[in-house]
């Protein structure tokens, strides 16, 4: 059923700039790992069991495909120092996972059912119709991801991060940067940024756990009025506002620097936390 | 111990006030003419209240140092795992606190005044508690690590390209300002627990930022 | 075992202290999770005794502790670190097989101390003292007295815990507390 192991290298001729196109088998079950150092990554998915390699490089680098067991390794060698910038455009089994790791390298995934972990330290990542786990690691660089189901963590340091439609537990965390969470179905939902306001946009869950913390930045809630919540919000220098339309009861007029309330049954978990920012409930 | 009376097998359930409204109202009747009965219900009552007087003692010997060499070298899944490959001997000949965790990213280690006390050849091994100052609080801790982390990267920044040098640096001192906003804070109101609980929470940031990016120096 | 009301009214400290060590051996600072260690081993250790038995309980209290430095990750705050820790440690000590060494004396309903003691006075080695009459009673019976009369759980959550129906924790509670009984006030035994 599959390669024990197989090493098929290629060979660059000569020109300055190569371009490589391979088709390889792959198992079902089978995980994409791919490095690179410089240029962009792209993977799209198909209904073959068939992974397909192109790749726009320099001519002296040559694109690896190893195909072991069940992992199958691409990447760019070349005998003396490190390969030049790039370009893939990978095109994988629709249920395959991957998992992609770059220097300098922006990194684009659409329609991969299987779970997709990215780590990068200076380029965007973005994920479109994630079907699996999702693993999102980048220093500098924007993070956008569509879709995801299961766990779905996203790191951040310098960068904003934007999250639609993804379904499972939520973590993301990133230092300066705004997060955008929308159209989430999720029960369990962790985001927290030092600077960036952190915007969650989307259903809450009866028994849920959703908190949302920032130093400097707003953290604002866009979530509909009949909502089931037990409420708590803490701040040290900023402040709180809610649409009439959610009747927030607080026990005094100017509540101090912490306080809950309760909105319908309260069956959710909300945690709104920030410094210095403003804290807004707002409904849609 | 016989069981001839029907109702001693309910007595604990009694006793919990388990028993359902009618049941109880029965067993009632039934304790006024069974003086075994009352008996055990008194003992039963007498031994819950007991149990939950009992004191919690610890063990005669000190569990720690055998924890301590179980988890050094535990590896702890963190998100960078796949750069955890640190030259221990380059790295200690810096004469440094670093944050090293298990085999998934960093492990503390204290170098003392001979060779690093950790153990193996660029292994990561358990920290040798003998050899870590006694008296750091936690706060003092966490300095120290903090300050012998950014001397590391400082001596091998060179090794980043520039632009990932400036953004780390940018979110360092980003963080470091939500760090002295916190503390002044706390100055004011230090039984706060919002604000203590953010301080650690930045704390913690702030150590995971190094560490990713004392990571990033080793990978490179 | 989602939220157990303790019964002991013990000293599970949960002030800020806790949080920034929690927060630091998050990080890999050993010398942060030392503190946590010398703050609950106590009740961890105690737990450790009576579920396990006195000669397993320092290697069982040291699983706990490992397997918490190993799932400190996962812990968020929701709870006390304390709570969480004492959580962890039931499931741990559970999921263990009891290892009590040597072959002890039962506290059966036909033990042979309860026989010879039939028409003489008490024996002195029968008063004992409750700590060591819980390490003899039978696995079951044992960790559940001191789930439920020691650490105040629920026999829902035991139940759940321990994958038995409410009426069988309920039945070995009561055996458990029967046979303590027995043992800890000889002169009760002799009124029947």
């Amino acid at each position: 059923m599959m390669l024990t192991t197989a090493a098929l290298a290629l060979a660059a001729a000569v020109g300055l700039q190569q371009r490589t196109d391979t088709t390889v088998s792959v198992p079902a079950g089978a995980r994409l790992h791919l490095s690179n150092h410089a240029g962009t990554i792209k993977v799209s998915s198909w209904d073959r069991a068939e992974l397909r390699v192109q790749a726009e490089h320099g001519s002296r680098d040559i694109v690896v495909i190893d195909v072991r067991g069940a992992v199958v390794r691409v990447r760019a060698d070349r005998e003396y120092g490190v390969p030049s910038f790039v370009e893939y455009d990978i095109t994988v089994p629709r249920g395959m996972a991957v998992d992609l790791d770059g220097v300098e390298t922006e990194m684009t995934v659409e329609g991969v059912g299987g779970d997709v972990s990215v780590e990068s330290v200076e380029g965007s990542i973005t994920v479109r119709g994630a079907g699996g786990a999702v693993k999102l690691n980048s220093v500098e660089g924007d993070i956008v991801l569509d879709g995801g189901r299961g766990r779905i963590s996203l790191e951040g340091v310098d960068g904003a991060i934007r999250v639609t439609g993804a379904r499972g537990d939520i973590v993301v965390e990133t230092v300066d940067g705004d997060v955008t969470l929308e159209g989430i179905e999720s029960a369990n939902v962790d985001v927290g940024t030092v600077e960036g306001t952190i915007t969650y946009a989307g259903t809450i869950q009866d028994g849920g756990r959703y908190r949302l913390t920032s130093h400097e930045g707003d953290v604002v809630l866009q979530v509909p009025a009949g909502l089931n919540a037990s409420v708590s919000v803490a701040t040290f220098e900023g402040s709180f506002e809610a649409d009439p339309a959610f009747r927030v009861q607080l026990s005094s007029a100017r509540p101090g620097r912490r306080f809950s309330f309760t909105l319908g049954t309260g069956s959710a978990r909300v945690e709104l936390e920030t410094f210095e920012g403003e804290i807004r409930l707002q409904s849609r | 111990m016989t069981d001839r009376d029907p109702w001693t097998a309910r007595l604990s359930e009694y006793v919990d006030g388990e028993l359902a409204a009618d049941e109880r109202v029965e067993l009632e009747r039934h304790l006024t003419i069974c003086g075994e009965c009352r008996t055990i219900v008194a003992d039963l009552g007498r031994l819950r209240d007991l149990a939950a007087t009992l004191v919690d003692r610890e063990p005669d010997r000190d569990l720690w140092p055998a924890i301590n060499a179980r988890i050094g070298g535990e590896p702890r899944v963190l998100p960078l795992r796949r750069r955890w490959a640190f030259t221990l001997p380059q790295l200690a000949a810096a004469a440094v606190l670093m944050l090293v965790v298990g085999a998934g990213g960093a492990a503390v280690a204290l170098r003392g005044n001979g060779p690093t006390t950790v153990a193996g050849p660029a292994a990561i091994g358990p920290v040798d508690p003998a050899a870590v100052p006694i008296a750091l609080a936690a706060s003092t801790s966490f300095d120290h690590a903090v300050a012998e982390l950014e001397q590391v990267l400082a001596e091998r920044r060179d090794r980043l390209d520039t632009a990932t040098v400036r953004v780390l640096e940018q979110s360092l001192r980003t963080i470091d300002r939500a760090l002295a906003q916190a503390r002044a804070a706390l100055v004011t109101d230090p039984n706060d627990a919002y604000l203590n609980a953010h301080l650690a929470e930045t704390m913690r940031r702030k150590l995971n930022l190094m560490r990713r990016a004392a990571t990033l120096v080793a990978a490179s | 075992m989602d939220d157990p009301t303790p019964a002991v009214d013990s000293p599970i400290r949960a002030g800020p202290d806790d949080a920034v060590d929690v927060a630091l051996a998050q990080s890999g600072d050993t010398q942060a999770f030392e503190r946590l260690y010398r703050a609950h081993v106590g009740r961890v250790f105690s737990l450790a005794r009576r579920m396990m038995g006195p000669e397993t309980a320092e290697e069982a209290t040291q699983d706990v502790f490992v397997r918490a430095w190993e799932k400190l990750g996962s812990f968020r705050g929701e709870a006390a670190f304390g709570t969480w820790l004492h959580r962890l440690a039931v499931n741990l000590l559970l999921s263990q097989r009891s290892r009590l060494g040597r072959d002890r004396a039962r506290l059966e309903p036909t033990d042979d101390a309860l026989e010879h003691r039939s028409g003489r006075g008490p024996r002195p080695e029968l008063v004992m003292d409750l700590e060591t009459a819980i390490g003899r009673l039978p696995q079951g019976a044992r960790q559940i007295f001191v789930l439920h009369d020691v650490e105040g759980y629920k026999h829902e959550e035991i139940g759940a815990q321990l994958g038995i129906a409410v009426g069988t924790s309920k039945a070995q509670l009561h055996r458990a507390r029967m046979l303590l009984r027995s043992h800890l006030e000889p002169q009760a035994k002799e009124r029947m």
